[in-house]
This record gives C-alpha cells, structure tokens and sequence, in this order.
C-alpha cells in the first residue's frame, strides 16, 4: 500500500454509505446493554461497558439528522477511538474495510458537517465520516 | 577526622541523600547557566544550596566537606554581589567541587567519615577565582571523575511515566471491580474453598489498589516550593518582616487534589501576609516581636489530608467584617448585629467580599476567599477559619487524598442507578410522597425539614421518568437525599437508596461533560454503568440557578423569619430570565425582572413615613422613596417592600410568584410606570416600568 492509500471501514445507515478512517476502528460489536443517560442529545443512546472502559454510545443516525431506526431493527456498534476517549457509533449494518486512494477522495466544503468527503466506488458512492465532528454535531443538538 | 555515631546514622543517611540531589541539580543548573546566562535568582539559588551544604556540613564536622563548600560559596557570593562574572573557568571549577562532594559523601555514606582527598589545590583555585586572580591551568584538571554514585539514593527513587502511573490505576480498579464480581458469585456458590480464595484476592486487591494509588501520590512540598520565594518578596514589597515554617511538605496527595489546591493555598499565603501580618512597627507597639511567622502545616489523619495556615498577625475583626458585610449589601446592619463573630467570619467567604483597607496588587480585589472555598469544596474538600484579635488566623483546608475512587451513595431513580458522592450528602431522609414536608412555596416546589425550607429536585422528573411509574408498588414512599451545595442544601427526591460504595471515578467523554449533569461515571460491582451526578450541574438544571433570592423570596413568602442574608449585590447569573410577579391591593399582577430586585422586605404601614410630599421609608439608614402601585391606597397589616435597584422601594400587597421564562411584552398597554404587558406564568402582568414609576413619584 502506498501512501497516498488509505482504508475506510464502511457502514451503512438508513440509505447511506459511510466510511470512517480504518485506523480510529477499534473493533466491531454486536449490541450491547447501554445505560440511558438522561437530559443528553437524543443520538446519545448512553454508556456502555467496554471491558471496564467506558464508551459514549451514538446512534449515527440521528447525529446526523435521518429518520430514526424503527424498534427492533438489527445494528451493529462500530468502536472507533477519538483523542483519549471511544465511542461506539450505532449503525444499521458493517460492510467491508475498503482501500481507497486518497488522491480521488472529493473533499465536500468545510464547514460544521460530519460528512467531510465522498469516494466514488464503482457500485457506490461512500460517505466518509469525521468522528471528532459527528461528535461535536451530536454533543450540541 | 570526624566519625558518626549511631543514633546520627539515619540523619546522616538522609544528609547523603539529600546532598546528592541537591549536587545533581546544581550540577544542571551550572551546565544551563552556562549557556544561557544566570539570573541573579539563579545564582542565589545557587548560592543556597551550596550553603546548605556546607551549614549541615559543619553541623556534622565533615571539616573538608565543609572547607570545600564554604570556597565555593565565597565564589558564588563574589557572583552575586556582581563583582565576579560567572566565567567559564569558575563553572569548570564549581563542577569540580560537585565531583569532589560527591566522592566525600560516598565516602561518608560507606564509612561514615570522609576519605583522606585532598582537596587543597581546588580550594585554592576556588580562592584565586573568588578574589579575581589568574589561575594556573592544570590547577583545574585533576579530578575529572567517574562519579561513584551512591547506592542509597538510586535505590530510593525512581522516575516512572505519569501515564503509566495513570495506566496502572486503572488496572488496579478493573481488578477492583472484577474482585466484587467475583465476591458476588461467591457469595451465592457457598463453597468453603472459594470464599477463602475470594477473601484472599480481596485483600491481595484491597493492597493493590492502595499502593497503586500511593504512587500517584506526589509531595505536598512540590507546590510549596514557591512559596519561601513568594513570602519574602511580597513581605518586601509590603514592608513587613516574615519568616514562612513549613512542616509536613512530604505529604502526599493525589496529583488531582494537589492541582485544585495549588492556587487556593497561595491565595491564602498571600493573604496571611497582605492582610494578616501587622507592619513591624504595628506587632512591636502590640507587644509581639517584628518578624512575624506564618507556618503553613501538612498532615494525614483519617484517609484525609489536613493543610493549616496560621499567622500571628492582627486576626481577623469580627466587626469590621460585620461592617464590611453590611457596605457590600450582604446582610441587613440588624442582621449583622445578630451574627456571632464566629459566624461573622465566615462571612469572608461569601462572594465578593473584601475587607481590604486598600486595593493592593497583592490582593485586595474581592476575589479570593470565596474561590478558595469553591475550588477545595469541588474536590470534596471543607475550609475554616478561626480567628482570634490581635493573634492571628488559622485557617483550616480538610481534602481527600484523591478524587479517583471517591466513598459514594447509589441510589435508585427511575429504574436506574445513579451516584451521589458522600462529600456532598447531609442526610437522608425517607418520607411519604404525600408528606406535609413537601410543599409549593409560589410556584417551587420545596421540601421542609426541622424549620428550613429546602428547594426540591424530583430526579424522576428532572430525568424524564414516565408518570406511570409513580403508580408503581414503592411509589407511596421516597427518600429525599439533603445535599449541601457551596453554602446551601437542596433535596434531592430519589425512589430508593442502595449502598453505600467506594467507587472509581472514570470520565465520560467530552460530550456528556458538556451537559454539567454529571461528573463522571462508574462501573457497579455487576458490570452495569452509574452515571455519578455532579451536584452543582443537576441543581442549575432543575433550574435552581437563581435560588438563593428565590430561597430568600421563599422563606420571606411562607412566613418565616427573613434570614438576614440579602441578595448578593451583583445579580446572580441566570440561564433563563426569572421574574417576580406581585400583587396590589387592588389584585393588579405586576412583574419586574428579579435581577433587578435588590431585596424584599415585610414592613408594617406605620413603618412610612412623610418626608416632604414624598412616602419614604427608613432604610438602612438612608430614606428610600416608596411607590404605592395603586395610589394611596395600598393596605393592609403587612405589606411587602421590593427594592429596586435604582433605590427605589415599590410597595406591594403580595408576592404571588417567581417565575422562570422568557416572556414577550405587549407595548400597546404602555404607560406612565408601565412597559407593556406580558403573560408570566401562565397569566397577564403589567410588566414595571421603574425608571418613569419613579418620575411619576416625583412628579
């Protein structure tokens, strides 16, 4: 792999693609017991014990503005790793890890999304996702 | 030659220790100032510690130790003064004394007595610089070293990564919380072999986890480090004479705790020194000697650490804080008349207090004692003051020793648990929902307990419980958890309290910080999360931000006596604006914005008086002029007095509410004392217009 080759671990949530940097992926859960904590945004689904670490549940869906996931439907909890702390980002379901060249990555406007590029892949086009913000989107609804 | 005896062995020992690390950093600094120039500070630095050497040298009789360090010290004096640069060839020789000190201490750590060296031809070159002579080049040469190192000192300390100290605390408290896992499991098999195992790893844990924690302790001395340096500049710059004592500075206290009271406690040195000590002229007509001794004190007792401050300065006068208190608006001059001077004291730490004759760059700026007070009780510290006219202060800081496993309450809320921490928690009380005690004083709701009224938050509600859990079986019966935030209590409505628990605090994340509900969270001893709710957040949340004129207003409202405690001068900060909606006589609702109101007061109607063709109403010893909403014909046995801040006392039949909202004022009512009118809480209000009330009454 060079360096101008990087991987996305992708996801999908409601009817998009996203795509976070393989590298803040800690590790992939099945669901998991979560403790509500009230008065937090509604993307907060709450706490979650990750062998003795606690880990800020977020459902991806709602940070970032969709439809809720009805009752019942399956998710899967991706774990990334932001600064010092990890966060677990509720999803509908996990694709695969996909090598991406970054020099055809389309950087969308700056600007507060969480959505900061897409990468067109030839069935689909990924969403790629910056964690810090999706947070910070999540943190201030 | 001199010999140790062995009682001395262990002052000895320490000597050693001590000197060589004192020799490692003189050694550094040398190297440093070389390269960057010394400051005179450094050199007195320097010079100290060289002194130090040779004081506790000549203490011991180590004559050629001795003989040695007092060369250099001529040196370093020569420096200080400015009549000597700090040249290359002094550096090359000040290095060479270090590694002739430090062969003498090996020697004297080994045998107890120095070694034959001789040292004469250093000394000598030390004497040639000190007095500005040339010195012949191999004089310098001879003892380039390998340094013998002393076994002692490697062997005392060792320097580990804060983050690994950090990493294995927090190993440590998984293996905590894995021991109660265990413990419960056990607990329920009844196998003999497995609880004595159990019982084993307990301790084993227990151990762990207090050694763990103890390496992150760190010397209290590491923030009192400054403070000699401190005492004898600000004792300068005031004109005072000052000698600091400082006992206890190996203390050890959490890095966390150490942090939170590193500013507090100069604050307070600051202080003692500012406001404390008398000028030497002043201590010698009291009859003390001039210097005076501020001695700063540090001790475990109990799992906690207590700091003392004491001066033998003027104390602090009772009545000059009354007077004081009074000039800020805090209390009422009635009021302070009735404060004991013990409690009048305390009055230091309320916000914005100031007893200063004069603003001084020390301190002086009326901020201070009551930061001190916010920032110890944050980490569940207390702070106290005893005083006594003419011979001094003492104050009193009591800190845990961390704030990384904290004593905790769990309690029950909405089919959930949630932490309280001990520090904060008065009392519990468990009581019918349906009790009298709970009341609606206006329109908040509080709690009443042996004669104080307490503001109420229903965590149930505050967290959104749904209202067909209040028929659940337990319902008829709650607990109310008293805590004490800064200076107030508020009652906490739980459903039911568990245990009693230490738990380990572990952050949350920055986006549920941001929230100021709860200060961390834990893992219970079934794996399960409890968030850990920060006392201060949940109460500003419930919106009880404004409640010390609303507890006020409350006390004023439901009858009982008014505390003599007023309004802090300076509105308190609200997140949404709070109104004080009152009633006429003649039932007109009017609203005014209650950072506005400086403070309520009942008076009876003889209580105005005519001054001119004014009403005016004596107050605190000025007159203040008095609008009647309703003309002359405001009545009644008691009434109520809201005083603007504008200096203006408008007379009211009633306080009928306080409410919390953003309100939208219709200007097609406008008129002479009236801005419009508003709907606040949930009815029409003219809302005051105080500034035109006012030319209405002069007019």
């Amino acid at each position: 792999m060079t360096a101008t080759m990087s991987r996305l671990c992708a996801f999908r949530v409601a009817d998009l693609w996203l795509g976070v940097d393989a590298h803040h992926v800690q590790e992939l859960l099945r669901p998991q017991p979560v403790t509500r904590v009230p008065l937090a945004a509604a993307c907060v689904v709450g706490l979650m014990n990750l062998r003795g670490q606690i880990a800020v549940a977020i459902d991806v869906r709602l940070a970032l503005g969709l439809p809720a996931r009805a009752a019942g439907d399956a998710h899967m909890n991706v774990v990334v790793r932001d600064r010092d702390h990890i966060v677990a980002l509720v999803v509908d379901r996990i694709d695969d890890v996909i090598e991406i060249d970054l020099g055809l990555l389309e950087p969308l406007p700056s600007g507060p999304r969480a959505i900061v590029a897409l990468y067109k892949l030839p069935d689909r086009l990924c969403h790629v996702v910056d964690i810090s913000r999706l947070l910070a989107v999540g943190g201030s609804s | 030659m001199a010999t140790v005896s062995a009682q001395d062995d262990e002052i000895v020992r320490e000597f050693v220790v001590e000197g060589h690390e004192n020799l490692d950093r003189l050694e550094r600094e040398l190297v440093a100032y070389e390269r960057e120039g010394a400051t005179p500070d450094r050199i007195a630095s320097l010079f100290r510690t060289v002194h130090t050497i040779k004081g506790t040298s000549g203490f011991f009789g180590f004559a050629r130790l001795q003989r040695l360090t007092h060369a250099a010290e001529q040196v370093l004096s020569k420096i200080r003064d400015g009549e000597r640069a700090l040249t290359p060839a002094i550096v090359t020789a000040l290095l060479d004394v270090v590694d002739e000190t430090r062969m003498l201490l090996a020697s004297i750590e080994a045998v107890g007595a120095e070694d034959e060296r001789n040292c004469d031809a250093l000394i000598a070159t030390l004497c040639h610089l000190a007095d500005g002579e040339p010195v012949a080049a191999e004089a310098t040469e001879p003892t380039v070293a390998e340094t013998p190192v002393s076994d002692a000192y490697v062997e005392s300390t060792v320097r580990v990564a804060i983050a690994v100290v950090d990493r294995l605390v927090d190993l440590a408290s998984e293996l905590v919380l894995a021991r109660n896992q265990i413990a419960r499991l056990s607990a329920a098999r009844r196998d003999p072999a497995l609880t004595a195992a159990t019982q084993r790893l307990d301790a084993v844990a227990s151990a762990l986890q207090d050694s763990v924690m103890r390496t992150r302790m760190q010397p209290i001395g590491s923030v009192w480090a400054k403070l000699p340096r401190l005492v004898r500049d600000l004792a300068s710059e005031l004109g005072k004479s000052v000698r600091l004592e400082l006992a206890g500075e190996d203390t050890g206290l959490d890095r966390t705790v150490l942090d939170a009271v590193r500013d507090p406690l100069i604050h307070l040195v600051r202080n003692a020194i500012d406001h404390g000590v008398e000028s030497p002229e002043h201590r010698q007509e009291a009859g003390k000697p001039a210097e005076a001794v501020v001695e700063l004190r540090a001790s475990h007792e109990a799992g906690r650490v207590t700091i003392e401050l004491r001066d033998d300065g003027a104390g602090i006068d009772p009545a000059r804080v009354r007077a004081k208190a009074i000039e800020c608006g805090m209390v009422t001059a009635e009021a302070a008349a009735r404060i004991s001077d013990v409690d009048a004291i305390q009055l230091v730490f309320a916000p914005g207090f100031s007893t200063a004759k004069k603003v001084t760059r020390v301190s002086g700026r009326g901020v201070g004692m009551d930061v001190v007070k916010t920032n110890v009780e944050a980490i569940g510290g207390t702070v106290d003051v005893v005083s006594c006219v003419g011979a001094g202060t003492c104050v009193r800081i009591e800190m845990p020793l961390t704030v990384a496993i904290i004593p905790a309450l769990i309690v029950h809320v909405d089919r959930a648990r949630y932490v309280i921490p001990l520090a904060k928690i008065v009392e519990l009380v468990r009581v019918e929902a349906s009790s009298p005690a709970f009341a609606r004083v206006v329109a908040s709701p509080v709690f009443r307990l042996r004669g104080s009224v307490l503001p109420v938050v229903d965590l149930g509600r505050l967290f959104g419980a749904t209202s067909a859990d209040d028929s659940d079986g337990d319902s008829a019966n709650v607990t109310v958890v008293v805590v004490q935030d800064g200076d107030r209590r508020i009652a906490f409505v739980v459903d039911a309290v568990a245990d009693n628990e230490q738990v380990v605090v572990k952050p949350c994340g920055a986006m549920l910080d941001r929230l100021w509900v709860y200060s961390g969270a834990t893992i219970l001893g079934d794996g399960e999360i409890a968030l850990i709710l920060d006392v201060r957040g949940v109460a500003r949340r419930a919106g009880l931000g404004w409640s010390r004129a609303a507890e006020r207003a409350a006390m004023l409202i439901g009858g009982h006596a008014a505390s003599g405690i007023a309004a802090p001068s300076v509105p308190v900060k609200v997140e949404r604006p709070a109104w004080l909606v009152a009633t006429s006589s003649a039932g007109r609702r009017v609203a005014l914005p209650l950072a506005e109101v400086t403070r309520l007061e009942e008076l009876a109607p003889s209580a105005i008086e005519r001054a001119g063709d004014r009403e005016v109403v004596q107050y605190e010893g000025r007159l203040l002029p008095v609008v009647r909403l309703d003309g002359p014909h405001e009545s009644g046995e008691q009434l109520t007095l809201v005083i603007h801040v504008s200096q203006v006392g408008i007379l009211v039949h009633a306080i009928a509410e306080l409410v919390e909202q953003a309100v939208v004022v219709d200007r097609a009512t406008a008129g002479p004392g009236r801005f419009g009118s508003a709907v606040v809480g949930g009815r029409v209000a003219d809302v005051l217009d105080v500034a035109t009330l006012g030319a209405r009454l002069a007019a």
